[in-house]
């Protein structure tokens, strides 16, 4: 039962309903007393049943799955009929702006007022208008709720725009007991020009959301930034690199490609995860729905070359204490933080000529372009007058936490 | 609480996080490079980039992440299953979590009764399971540590584990060894990351 009264087609039916009931009313009463305001209204209500089947039509289109030729559905048509619904509006605010002026300037110059109706038919004229008003208002509560509900644009635009032909109906019952007990028609103009004013606004709200979607604009900056916090802040990931948002009909599309170093395991449920903590943020906002494209690359690998100074001591390698005592060093190229590579380069000077084999190894490093090197301790006097050597060739000089070489890898 | 770390490789960064645990960080060099032969105290946890090939230390394998988290929507992860492993975990979680201000979530996949159609997860927990969770709530009552739990029937137990710890904003999975798994603990499965996890010791003789 409850999936029957959310069922945007049963809103639609109820919309259709009303408007029956609004035309036979209006058209009944209007032809009865004469009255051309009220018989124009209900054949105004006869063009508003046609809208009705027509955001019925849209409605259904709007719902039909995605397709390889229309690969995120249909919804933009419902966002195409926002923007006609929005300069719909406007256009009827205007012509709202342009009978009140007319008519005051009418009234003041002495004309009959527009309503003259004797009192016999006074409740069926009030009646009628303000039932209708409040119909109109009812029924624009439940269209709206219905549309952001499921999200379907359509229908919340036709909500806004009954809501504001409720706001006309109320003016018009306004100006109708300003005739009828105070004989001051007159109040129904301004009350008609407040309406105007929020009619235009209204129709500003539907013709921009419309626009936006149509247009393929970002559902906002602000937006962005923090979906690109929410992604970030999971483990494993190292940074958002690309962030597209948009809009299509109601539906949040999301195109992110974020950067890991995990595996295609984990990345599937960094997805999933992602997935959730996005559709929550977005629901908080009052996002309705979203779809979410999201593509995992790896960062730069920052690759650089690091030099480790080694001896074999007792047949183990051992990183050394200063430079001039390795008998090799090992060039290795870093990825990720990681060994990738490592290639081995005897030294085969001399110990006793020190200058040299710390010359050879400098000219090394610089044909290897090795931007580091590692040694055990270079806080000794030769160790700083190397280092000072190294820093003129841009070659850090870096003590190791330990002798072991796997600490960096090997 | 931990008396001290030991910092082996790439786990530097981390030592503002242990701090926070009130962990005494050992930054001698080569303590780690001897670490295979060393004895350790039994509250002694190793910050580690690699798993390391001994279950009698308490193993913290940071992977990515700088600090350990502390913002109020996080928690600390604590998985179980039907055996006591989950116990042990949460003897080291929960006075963690209390130390940390934070709240611990019990985790628990099941898989699914063949017969039963039933939805609900829970129904599906077998009975050793449901001790030990309520085992688990009891310790988190008397460690007066603000907790929840959670029963999935996931498809896959290890992607389970890591997919809530992810929705749930962990800051840390703490877990220990099952005594009588032989190949393929999750415990160390966890240790490809990518959230932060707590390998407990295991106790001696287990």
């Amino acid at each position: 039962m409850k999936r029957f009264f959310h069922s945007p087609y049963t809103v639609m039916g109820v919309v259709l309903v009303m408007y029956l009931i609004k035309v036979t009313a209006k058209l009944g009463i209007g032809m009865r007393v004469h009255s051309p305001m009220i018989t124009g209204d209900g054949w105004h209500n006869v063009a508003d049943i046609f809208e009705a089947l027509m955001v019925i039509g849209v409605i259904f289109f709007s719902r039909l799955p995605a397709s390889d030729s229309y690969p995120l559905g249909r919804k933009n048509i419902e966002s195409l009929f926002s923007v006609l619904v929005g300069v719909g509006l406007a256009l009827a605010a205007c012509s709202v702006i342009w009978s009140s002026i007319s008519g005051a300037i009418a009234l003041s110059a002495g004309a009959p007022a527009g309503v003259l109706i004797s009192w016999e038919f006074a409740p069926w004229v009030m009646g009628v208008t303000l039932g209708s008003a409040l119909l109109s208002m009812g029924v624009s509560r439940y269209q709206i709720k219905i549309g952001r509900d499921s999200g379907h644009e359509a229908l919340v635009a036709d909500g806004e725009e009954t809501r504001s032909d409720g706001r006309i109906e109320l003016a018009t019952f306004i100006g109708v007991c300003g005739e009828y007990f105070f004989h001051s028609p007159w109040i129904e103009y301004p009350f008609a020009l407040i309406v105007a004013y929020l009619m235009f606004k209204t129709a500003w709200e539907i013709f921009n959301r419309g626009w936006g979607a149509l247009m393929k604009r970002s559902i906002g900056l602000g937006h962005e930034q923090q979906i690109r916090l929410l992604v970030e802040d999971l483990p494993g990931v190292v940074e958002v690199d690309e962030i597209k948002t948009f809009r299509t009909g109601s539906k949040v599309i999301l195109i992110l490609k974020v950067l890991t170093r995990q595996d295609s395991r984990i990345n599937r449920l960094l997805k999933k995860a992602m997935a959730v903590h996005i559709a929550q943020y977005l629901r908080s906002e009052e996002f309705e729905d979203g779809d979410f494209f999201i593509r995992f690359d790896e960062p730069d690998p920052e690759r650089f070359r690091r030099a480790v100074a080694v001896h074999t001591y007792r047949g183990n390698l051992e990183i050394t204490r200063e430079l001039d005592t390795a008998d090799a060093v090992m060039i290795c190229d870093i990825e990720h933080g990681r060994v990738v590579r490592a290639t081995r380069h005897e030294c085969d000077l001399s110990y006793d000529d020190r200058m040299a084999r710390v010359h050879w190894f400098r000219d090394l490093l610089v044909q290897k372009r090795a931007v580091e090197l590692v040694v055990f301790e270079e806080r000794t006097e030769f160790g700083l007058i190397d280092a000072h050597m190294l820093k003129r060739c841009g070659i850090k000089l870096t003590n190791a936490a330990g002798r072991d070489p796997v600490i960096y890898g090997l | 609480m931990f008396a001290r770390a030991l910092v082996p490789v790439r786990a530097q960064q981390w030592v503002q996080g242990a701090a926070a645990m009130a962990l005494q960080i050992a930054l001698v060099s080569e303590e780690y490079v001897e670490l295979g032969e060393t004895q350790v105290d039994a509250d002694t946890v190793v910050l580690t980039g690699e798993l390391l090939g001994r279950s009698d230390v308490h193993q913290l394998l940071p992977f990515e992440e700088r600090e350990i988290c502390l913002r109020a929507d996080r928690c600390i992860f604590v998985p179980f299953g039907s055996r006591e492993s989950g116990v042990r975990a949460a003897e080291v979680a929960l006075p963690l979590a209390r130390h940390l201000g934070m709240k611990v979530l019990f985790y628990h996949t099941t898989w699914h009764q063949p017969g039963l159609d039933s939805s609900i997860p829970d129904a599906h927990m077998c009975e050793d399971a449901k001790g030990i969770l309520e085992q688990l709530k009891k310790m988190g009552h008397e460690g007066q540590v603000a907790f929840e739990y959670q029963i999935e029937l996931a498809a896959d137990v290890l992607e389970g584990i890591i997919l809530a710890a992810l929705v749930h904003k962990a800051s840390l999975i703490v877990t220990a060894r099952g005594t009588m798994v032989r190949i393929g603990s999750y415990a160390e499965r966890l240790s490809g990351g990518p959230v932060p996890v707590l390998i407990c010791a295991q106790e001696e003789g287990s």
